[in-house]
């Protein structure tokens, strides 16, 4: 049994709309160990953008405790939270959000940027792990979106974070590479011991995975462990 | 490189109006600079007139009598006594006005100098007072003191006339016709006497060319007196609390010497204020076109850097996610309108500093302040630079907050 890494205990979230109150998460509470793959699944609106920007420590919940490693993100300074967030997390977006202006190698060095500490070998090394390595001098203009979404996995994976949160990320591709995707970003977990939170409508993206959450309207309706076998 | 293409890439065609801002910042930049320059130009045009012009002072004079210079130049006519103005002036008059009083006799004195006459301008002043308004640098010697006897300081065009020096003495015909000798204390390097008297012969000239008198010597005014034979002063000064006082004081003169048709009262004042309305107007004219020119610039610039901006907030957002710290984001986010607010202000400030001309004449009245000689100050710069800050905080502002 492996010791739980992550745990997101009774997390609220409400946002102000003009005068309305919406609230985007509700008490919802739930714990990964560390290695393990979760589905969060739900539709438009469900609150799963908001939970991974929680996670995150983008944005405080109202109430609640978000755990990782033993430390409370919910109560992190801002600069802080960046460090965490730098160290300790890799993100991958539905729309890659690479820079137009590097090129794909680059791209993956950026996290290590801040930290002034850009390893080109480590770089080069997750391009070529996700397949890319002769297109490192490419700009992302230049690459397909799939493509663009592995130099994305790629940069999420260079600082050797224990937490990937993925939000939609094969929600721009076709369904043929959203598999291909799908499975390079769950096998690169595996292999690196990585914790994967990602988000889809999809509950059937990834298999084998660990949990599958169910979100909708701010609320966990279902949570499912799956047992590999 | 990484960091230079992150900060400074991907702007693609909106480059193009960084680069416009730029030159947008640096016209202003230029503009304003040359505004600026000027007004501060003024400024220390408008200081130096009020230092040299003294508009605090009033001048009464006594009325001058052209007949009394028809001096023998040559012959064996004995020495004559010939003031330059008329000893019209009653000193309890002057003290009824207010302010500080410089009492003068201004003589002229036909003196023997060798075998010749020599015309000799003779000043009986208070040296206290006297230096408070006229310049006198003592080359050798010593200046005057109140209480000195028949000593003289002359300045050396003077001295030389005369064939006198430090120590020597030279006879001045007193009023009931003996001789009193002076003697030489001090030798003035320089001498400038405030409101001298018209020069109409040929005398000693420290300035050869001045219609004013440029040379003389110097007394005390007991020993003028005593030369003169009467204590009432031919001119004087009277020094204003305040420059606006001065109206009042020069009321209070014409009040009492309204029965006295032989003295003359004169201020500067009236002038000195019109000069001040004229840089007044100048100063706005200057600091409008730098304002109006920094308004429409700055809000252009600002329109153009959020334009600039518009698609970077994306990228941003980004870097926060993958962890850049707020701090490291705003530095990425700001160093492009920076560099143009920086670039263009630099740019703009060389230009103003190397085209504005290093001198040239106001127009009107403010033409007598002499040359206005534009200077970029401290001043210019913090403005300058706070335009372009501020335009470029107004445009990336929307971006990152």
């Amino acid at each position: 049994m492996s010791t739980l890494s992550f745990v997101i205990r009774s997390v609220s979230k409400t946002y102000r709309r003009g005068q309305r109150r919406v609230t985007a998460l509700h008490a919802v509470s739930f714990a990964l160990s560390e290695g393990e793959l979760a589905l969060v699944v739900g539709p438009s609106g469900s609150g799963k953008t908001t939970l991974l920007n929680l996670i995150a420590a983008l944005d405080r919940p109202d109430c609640g405790e978000i755990i990782v490693g033993g430390a409370d993100v919910t109560a992190l300074s801002r600069s802080a939270a960046a460090r965490y967030r730098n160290e300790r997390v890799g993100f991958i977006f539905q729309s890659y959000n690479l820079l137009p202006q590097l090129t794909a190698l680059e791209n993956i060095l950026v996290p290590m940027l801040p930290k002034r500490q850009a390893d080109t070998r480590r770089a080069r090394e997750l391009l070529d792990a996700v397949g890319l390595g002769d297109r490192a001098r490419h700009r992302p203009s230049e690459l397909s979106g799939g493509e663009q979404q592995r130099v994305a996995i790629a940069r999420a994976l260079v600082n050797d974070p224990a937490l990937i949160l993925a939000d939609e990320p094969v929600g721009n591709l076709d369904d043929e590479n959203a598999a291909k995707i799908a499975k390079l970003l769950a096998s690169a977990c595996r292999e690196r011991g990585k914790t994967l939170i990602l988000v889809t409508h999809d509950r059937n993206l990834i298999h084998p995975v660990d949990h599958v959450f169910d979100l909708r309207s701010g609320s966990l309706t279902s949570i499912e462990r799956v047992f590999a076998s | 490189m990484i960091w230079a293409r992150l900060v400074f890439g991907g702007f693609g065609r909106r480059g193009l109006e960084a680069v416009v801002a730029l030159v947008v910042l640096a016209i202003a930049a230029a503009l304003v600079t040359a505004a600026l320059m000027v007004v501060e130009g003024a400024r220390h045009a408008m200081t130096r007139a009020e230092r040299e012009d003294r508009p605090d002072i009033v001048q009464v004079k006594s009325r001058f009598n052209r007949a009394v210079f028809e001096t023998p130049r040559s012959g064996n006519l004995p020495p004559l006594t010939l003031p330059v103005y008329e000893p019209l002036i009653d000193l309890e008059k002057l003290n009824t006005a207010g302010g500080t009083v410089l009492p003068r006799q201004s003589l002229l004195r036909n003196v023997v100098s060798g075998e010749s006459f020599l015309n000799l301008y003779i000043f009986g002043i208070e040296p206290d007072k006297e230096s408070r308004v006229s310049i006198f640098t003592v080359g050798r010697g010593r200046f005057l003191r109140s209480d000195d006897g028949p000593v003289a300081v002359l300045d050396r065009e003077s001295a030389q006339a005369l064939g006198v020096d430090l120590g020597g003495t030279f006879p001045v015909r007193k009023a009931d016709g003996q001789d009193l000798r002076l003697t030489v204390i001090g030798i003035l390097d320089r001498l400038e006497l405030r409101d001298p008297p018209p020069r109409t012969i040929d005398a000693p000239a420290v300035k050869p060319d001045s219609t004013y008198v440029s040379s003389g010597a110097f007394v005390t005014l007991h020993t003028s007196e005593e030369i003169f034979g009467r204590s009432s002063p031919t001119d004087a000064l009277i020094i204003a609390p305040a420059v606006r006082d001065v109206p009042t004081i020069v009321n209070g003169l014409r009040e009492a010497f309204r029965l006295e048709p032989g003295a003359f009262i004169t201020e500067r004042y009236g002038q000195f204020r019109r000069k001040v309305r004229d840089f007044a107007q100048t100063l706005a004219f200057f600091a409008i076109i730098a304002a109006a020119t920094a308004a429409l610039a700055g809000s252009f610039a600002a329109n153009l850097m959020r334009d600039v901006y518009a698609n970077r907030r994306r990228q941003y957002a980004m870097l926060l996610a993958l962890g850049f710290s707020p701090m490291q984001t705003t530095i990425v986010g700001i160093a492009v309108g920076m560099a143009a607010a920086c670039v263009g202000t630099l740019i703009g400030a060389l230009v103003a500093v190397a085209c504005t001309p290093g001198h040239f004449a106001m127009p009107s009245l403010m033409a007598d302040l002499g040359m206005i000689r534009p200077s970029f100050t401290a001043l210019a710069a913090a403005v300058v630079i706070g335009m372009a800050l501020v335009a470029v905080t107004l445009g990336v502002a929307p971006t990152l907050w």
